[in-house]
C-alpha cells in the first residue's frame, strides 16, 4: 500500500515536471522567423570547434564577415560568436565560454561596443545569454548583464518569464518545439538584399569623449584572457557607417592597442581599399553589409589575417574540406532562397 | 482512486492557471514588435518592459521650429504632423528587430527619435547644427557663455565643457569651447 502511494506521488511529480517542461519548450521564443539572432549563440556548440579564428562582438561581426569566404579564399576555419548588441562584458564571457571548447589561434573582437556603452536590455540579454550552455561562465554572464527588472530565476526557468506567451503562440512554436533549423553560416547572418546608404548623420557633439573606465576594464579582461590562453587578440572596427565612430574614440582604442602590442584594424577607414560600395554593399543604408559587402570585406580581411597572424591554409585537411563543402551548399541555398524572395517581392 | 484523480485535476488546474499568466511583470510577455522599415517581427520580450521611458512634461524645454513647439519626449507622429516632411530622413533599424531610430533634418536642425520601452518612437534629441536657428530664449551657436547664463541663469550642472539645464524630464545642453557655444542640444532626460 505504501509502495503504491510512493509510486503515485512519483508519477504525479513526473507528470507535473514533464508538463512544465513541455510548456516551457512551447512558450520560449523560437527565433525562427524573420528575427533569427536569438539562435546564434546556441548554434556554436554544434560546430566542429577547432577554429583558427573566432570573432566575438555585436552585429558588427555577425553581419559583416563571411567565414565561408575566409575558408574558400584562404583556408581559414573561423566562427563568429556574435549576438545582437553584445555588451563588452558579455563578449568577455562568450570568449571564456568558447575557450572551454577550443583554443583558436586568433580572436577578433569588434570594438564598437567599448565606447558605445549601450545600457543592457532584456531582449538583447536573452538573445545572447539563453543560447549559452549552462556553466559558471553563463551564470556570471547573467548576473553581470541583468537589468533591474530581470530575475535570475527567469533564466533558469524561462517558463517563468514567457508563460503568458501561451495566448500568442504561432505555428513556429509547435514546429520548433524541440529543435531549431540552422539560421547562420558559422555565425554569419546572411542578407542578400540591398538598400543604399544615404543621409548618414554625423555624430552629435558629446560633452565627454573619454571611454568609460569600466568598459576599458572589460576590454583589458578580454586581452588578459587571450594572453593566458596564448591566443592572439585582434581588434577591429567594422566598416559600418552608423552608429558614428568618433575620432576621439579611435584614438583611445588605437592607443590601447599600441600600448599592448595588439593588431588593431579600422576597417571603416579602409572601406575604399576593401572595395566597398555603400550603394550596393549594404542592406540597411550603411549600418551593416549585405552578402556582396561581407564577401568583399572577408576577402580583404582574410588576406590581413593570413599575412599578419600567420594563419595556415587548411584546405588540404580532408575532414575540414568536407565540412566546408557541406556548408557551401547551405550557403548557396540560403543565398538562392533570398534572391528568389527578393525577385518575388520586387525588392 | 478518486483521491488520485483529484490530485491530477488540481495539478492540471494549477498548471493551467500558471500558463495563462498569473500576474506579475510579464502579462504581455513577448509580444510581436514590428521593426519599422523592414517589417521584421521578433519574439523577444523587449516590447513588454514595464519601465516607461520618461516623457517630457508640458513644462520642459522646447524648441520652436517652423512655428511649432518641438520637445524631447514628443511622439514621432506628432512631430511629423507639426513639422511636415523633413529635408532628409535617416533610418537606422536596430539589430534583431528592436525598432528603428530616425534622424530628421530640417534645415540646420537635426531631430532624432528612438523607440521607447513600449515601442513608440519619441524625440530624444534636437540638435542645432548652425547659427541660423536659436533657442526661444535667443541663444544660438557661437554666442558666449555669458549669453547662455543671461538667458538661462546659473542653475546648470557642468561636466567638462558641457553645461546642462534640466526641466521636467528635458535637458538643454550647451557645449562651450573657448567661451564660444559650439553645440546646443535638447535631450530627453534618461
Amino acid at each position: 500500500m505504501k509502495m503504491k502511494k510512493i509510486l503515485t506521488v512519483a508519477a504525479i511529480a513526473v507528470f507535473i515536471a514533464g508538463t512544465l517542461y513541455l510548456l516551457q519548450c512551447l512558450v520560449v521564443p523560437k527565433y525562427m522567423g524573420d528575427v533569427v539572432e536569438g539562435n546564434f549563440m546556441a548554434e556554436y556548440y554544434d560546430s566542429g570547434k577547432d577554429h583558427d579564428v573566432i570573432f566575438i562582438g555585436d552585429c558588427e561581426v555577425y553581419e559583416n564577415f563571411s567565414p565561408q569566404v575566409l575558408w574558400d579564399q584562404y583556408g581559414i576555419n573561423s566562427y563568429i560568436r556574435g549576438s545582437a548588441q553584445q555588451l563588452v562584458s558579455q563578449s568577455y564571457y562568450v570568449l571564456e565560454d568558447t575557450l572551454k571548447y577550443e583554443k583558436p589561434d586568433v580572436v577578433v573582437f569588434s570594438v564598437l561596443a567599448v565606447p558605445y556603452n549601450e545600457p543592457p536590455k532584456e531582449s538583447y540579454n536573452r538573445m545572447t545569454l539563453d543560447g549559452m550552455r549552462w556553466s559558471r561562465t553563463k551564470i556570471d554572464a547573467i548576473l553581470t548583464s541583468m537589468t533591474e527588472d530581470e530575475q535570475f530565476l527567469d533564466y533558469i526557468f524561462p517558463l517563468l518569464r514567457y508563460h503568458s506567451r501561451i495566448t500568442e503562440l504561432t505555428a513556429d512554436d509547435f514546429t520548433y518545439l524541440f529543435h531549431r533549423d540552422p539560421v547562420s553560416h558559422n555565425g554569419y547572418y546572411m542578407r542578400v538584399d540591398a538598400r543604399p546608404a544615404e543621409n548618414i548623420p554625423e555624430g552629435r557633439p558629446l560633452p565627454d569623449y573619454s571611454i568609460d573606465a569600466a568598459q576599458m576594464d572589460w576590454l583589458e579582461k578580454i586581452r588578459l584572457l587571450c594572453e593566458e590562453n596564448d591566443v592572439e587578440l585582434v581588434l577591429i572596427k567594422a566598416p559600418s557607417l552608423y552608429p558614428y565612430w568618433y575620432d576621439q574614440w579611435e584614438e583611445q582604442i588605437a592607443d590601447y592597442a599600441e600600448k599592448h602590442h595588439l593588431l588593431y584594424i579600422n576597417l571603416l577607414a579602409l572601406r575604399d581599399e576593401a572595395g566597398l560600395d555603400y550603394q550596393t554593399d549594404t542592406y540597411d543604408g550603411g549600418l551593416h553589409l549585405n552578402l556582396a559587402g561581407a564577401e568583399k570585406l572577408s576577402r580583404y580581411f582574410g588576406a590581413i589575417l593570413q599575412e599578419k597572424c600567420g594563419l595556415a591554409d587548411r584546405r588540404n585537411e580532408a575532414p575540414l574540406s568536407i565540412f566546408w563543402e557541406d556548408q557551401a551548399a547551405w550557403y548557396a541555398k540560403d543565398r538562392k532562397m533570398q534572391e528568389e524572395e527578393i525577385a518575388k517581392e520586387g525588392r | 482512486m478518486k483521491k488520485t484523480i483529484s490530485v491530477y485535476v488540481l495539478a492540471l488546474c494549477l498548471l493551467a492557471a500558471f500558463a495563462a499568466g498569473c500576474g506579475g511583470k510579464d502579462d504581455n510577455t513577448v509580444t510581436t514588435a514590428a521593426s519599422g522599415t523592414s517589417g521584421e517581427t521578433t519574439a523577444s520580450p523587449a516590447s513588454d518592459e514595464t519601465t516607461a521611458a520618461p516623457v517630457a512634461a508640458q513644462g520642459g524645454f522646447y524648441f520652436s521650429l517652423n512655428g511649432a513647439a518641438v520637445s524631447p519626449g514628443m511622439e514621432q507622429d506628432a512631430l511629423l504632423s507639426a513639422l511636415g516632411d523633413a529635408d532628409n530622413v535617416f533610418q537606422a533599424p536596430s539589430c534583431a528587430g528592436e525598432g528603428t531610430d530616425y534622424t530628421y533634418t530640417y534645415g540646420g536642425v537635426e531631430i532624432a527619435t528612438v523607440p521607447d520601452a513600449q515601442g513608440v518612437n519619441r524625440v530624444n534629441a534636437i540638435v542645432l547644427k548652425d547659427d541660423l536657428s536659436s533657442t526661444p530664449e535667443g541663444v544660438s551657436l557661437f554666442m558666449t557663455m555669458a549669453d547662455m547664463t543671461a538667458a538661462y541663469g546659473e542653475d546648470y550642472t557642468s561636466s567638462g565643457n558641457a553645461y546642462t539645464y534640466a526641466r521636467d524630464n528635458t535637458l538643454l545642453q550647451f557645449i562651450v569651447e573657448g567661451d564660444e557655444i559650439t553645440s546646443i542640444q535638447y535631450l530627453l532626460e534618461e
